[in-house]
């Protein structure tokens, strides 16, 4: 049925009647009834029929179903906007940035990284996006330049970049440090994506997360500990002194005396690492660990950690074999701490044993200190996980061997920050072999 | 023999307290201070030594180092730094201080150190 009784009512086919015979042809689009009375969408072209003499004889209409292009349509449109719903409703901000020039990956990282800052702008975004640096819509963010917010003078987002050209544009839960519109600092953890056109980058997909609230509980538990091992240390301070002075006045003429008085500074000594070693780790966490570089002898450092272990173990000979000069650039207070704490390891862990050697070695580039004890050793399932922080070895008795489980963290964390490394080799009930390398330059 | 003098400035009482009786024990005229700005009126009776803490209420130890060893007159009396923390020994160094104690530090560090310097 061309015209539905609705049509009729609403003069349609008059008015299409009327067109024909004033335009010679007319086109429409609505929709029309079926014999079953189901409707369907057509579009149509009607025309005169002319006879022989030129006289309009009839009309003719030609309709196209366009009912299923009008639902894909439809459905797509409605599909665009779950869509835009969904991103517009994720916590997450999602973005795309693309590149006005195209970037080679096999430019240099600094050259990428310049043309990154240059060429890279804010195609596309979420309204989250947009409101995580305080934008009203992302409409006023897009076309923004990467300098806007990831502030290239930040070493942290030069080494974000850099570690995105090193994943090989992949880049997974890595953390920015960037402004906002009011120029506020705040943290983002971040999953990027670059993509290829021809082998060169055009653009990267992105998605991220807003950490600054958890950034700011870790910088106050920093602070917090910060806070409490000064204050610890000042009574320990001044404990120490009264230790100290009672033993020098009444120690010689009382032994008695004078072995407990150790025994009291041998506690405290063991707090004020309890201390030291709490505050390390909030350091190496935070990357506020300060390096106090000066040129030393290894060999005399070593000889002087081992005389200082030696005096308070007697359960133990220290055999030392460091000679001559051996002299480096670095933090000797760390690296004396980086040799106690595995010189403790090596006593501790090896109580059936009575010797622990230990030998420096030169190398063309680097230095090595090399622990070897005949303890208990790691065994192999533990191999992976003695540099984790809070790792403890797996023994029965556990309280045969106190502790936080922090010195062996502290030490890999420290070597790396001293350029160095931590690596060691180990056999379940042959003991265990560590090697500190630290660079002869730094 | 005349004592060296040594000037201790420290916010904390038991500190003051217990290093004044160790170096006096040690044969050294001990005088003290709560108080850092005392050091900035310094201006005659100068001591041979001074102890600083780094971090005391009003002023921090640094400003204070910085301030004697800009001034022509207490230029060239030592100054040991004294600090819970021992990552301000950079800083310590930057304000002019000829060394540093951590605390707790051993006694017989803090006398070598204090010998050290005023012979």
């Amino acid at each position: 049925m061309i015209f539905s009784k609705i049509d009729k009512k609403d003069k349609i086919n008059l008015e299409e009647l009327n067109n024909v015979n004033k335009f010679g042809k007319a086109r429409d689009e609505r929709w029309h009834v079926k014999k079953d009375g189901s409707l369907f969408r057509a579009s149509g072209v009607i025309t005169n029929l002319v006879d022989k003499t030129g006289k309009v004889s009839g009309h003719m209409k030609i309709l196209k179903d366009i009912t299923r292009e009008i639902e894909t349509e439809r459905k797509i449109r409605e599909g665009d906007e779950r869509y835009k719903s969904f991103l517009n409703n994720s916590s997450e901000g999602i973005w795309r940035f693309e590149l006005e020039v195209p970037l080679s990956p096999k430019l240099t990282e600094d050259e990428q990284l310049d043309s990154m800052y240059k060429y890279a702008y804010l195609a596309e975004c979420n309204e989250t996006l947009a409101k995580m640096y305080g934008f009203k819509n992302s409409k006023e963010i897009v076309g923004a330049r990467l300098n806007e917010f990831l502030i290239k003078e930040d070493p942290k987002n030069i080494e974000y970049l850099r570690n995105f050209i090193k994943s090989d544009y992949r880049l997974m839960n890595a953390e920015s440090k960037e402004v906002d519109r009011a120029k506020k600092i705040r943290y983002f953890s971040n999953n990027l994506i670059g993509v290829f056109e021809n082998g060169m980058i055009t653009r990267a997909w992105g998605s991220q997360r807003d950490i600054t609230d958890q950034y700011e509980i870790i910088r106050q538990k920093d602070e917090f500990i910060g806070v409490i091992s000064h204050e610890l240390k000042t009574p320990l301070t001044s404990m120490k002194g009264y230790i100290q002075m009672l033993s020098k006045r009444f120690g010689e003429k009382d032994p008695e005396l004078n072995k407990y008085l150790l025994k009291v500074d041998t506690q405290i000594l063991k707090l004020t690492k309890l201390i030291n070693e709490s505050l390390d780790v909030t350091r190496i966490d935070s990357g506020k660990l300060q390096l106090n570089n000066a040129s030393f002898n290894l060999n005399t450092l070593v000889k002087e950690i081992v005389d200082e272990v030696q005096s308070i173990t007697e359960s133990h000979t220290i055999k030392v074999k460091a000679k001559g000069k051996a002299l480096l650039v670095n933090d000797k207070d760390r690296v004396g701490q980086i040799l106690i704490n595995l010189l403790s390891n090596a006593i501790k862990y090896s109580p059936e044993a009575n010797k622990v050697i230990v030998t420096t070695r030169s190398n063309k580039n680097s230095y090595h200190i090399i622990v070897k004890d005949f303890g208990i050793g790691i065994p192999k399932s533990q191999q992976d996980k003695i540099f984790d922080r809070f790792f403890r070895a797996d023994v029965l008795n556990s309280n045969t061997f106190p502790g936080l489980g922090l010195g062996l963290y502290i030490s890999y964390e420290l070597a790396k920050r001293l350029s160095g490394s931590l690596v060691f080799k180990s056999i379940k009930g042959k003991g265990s072999i560590f090697n500190l390398s630290l660079p002869k330059t730094v | 023999m005349i004592k060296k003098k040594v000037l201790i400035a420290d916010d904390n009482p038991e500190i003051l307290e217990i290093v004044k009786i160790i170096l006096e024990d040690e044969g050294f005229e001990v005088e003290v201070t709560l108080n850092g700005k005392d050091l900035l009126k310094l201006k005659e009776d100068f001591p041979d030594i001074i102890l600083l803490d780094i971090r005391m209420s009003g002023i921090d130890g640094n400003t204070i180092a910085k301030f004697l060893k800009n001034q022509e007159s207490s230029r060239n009396i030592p100054i040991i730094m004294i600090s819970a923390n021992r990552d301000t020994q950079a800083t310590a160094a930057e304000s002019g201080a000829d060394d540093f104690l951590c605390k707790p530090f051993e006694l017989e560090e803090l006398i070598s150190k204090v010998r050290k310097y005023t012979n």
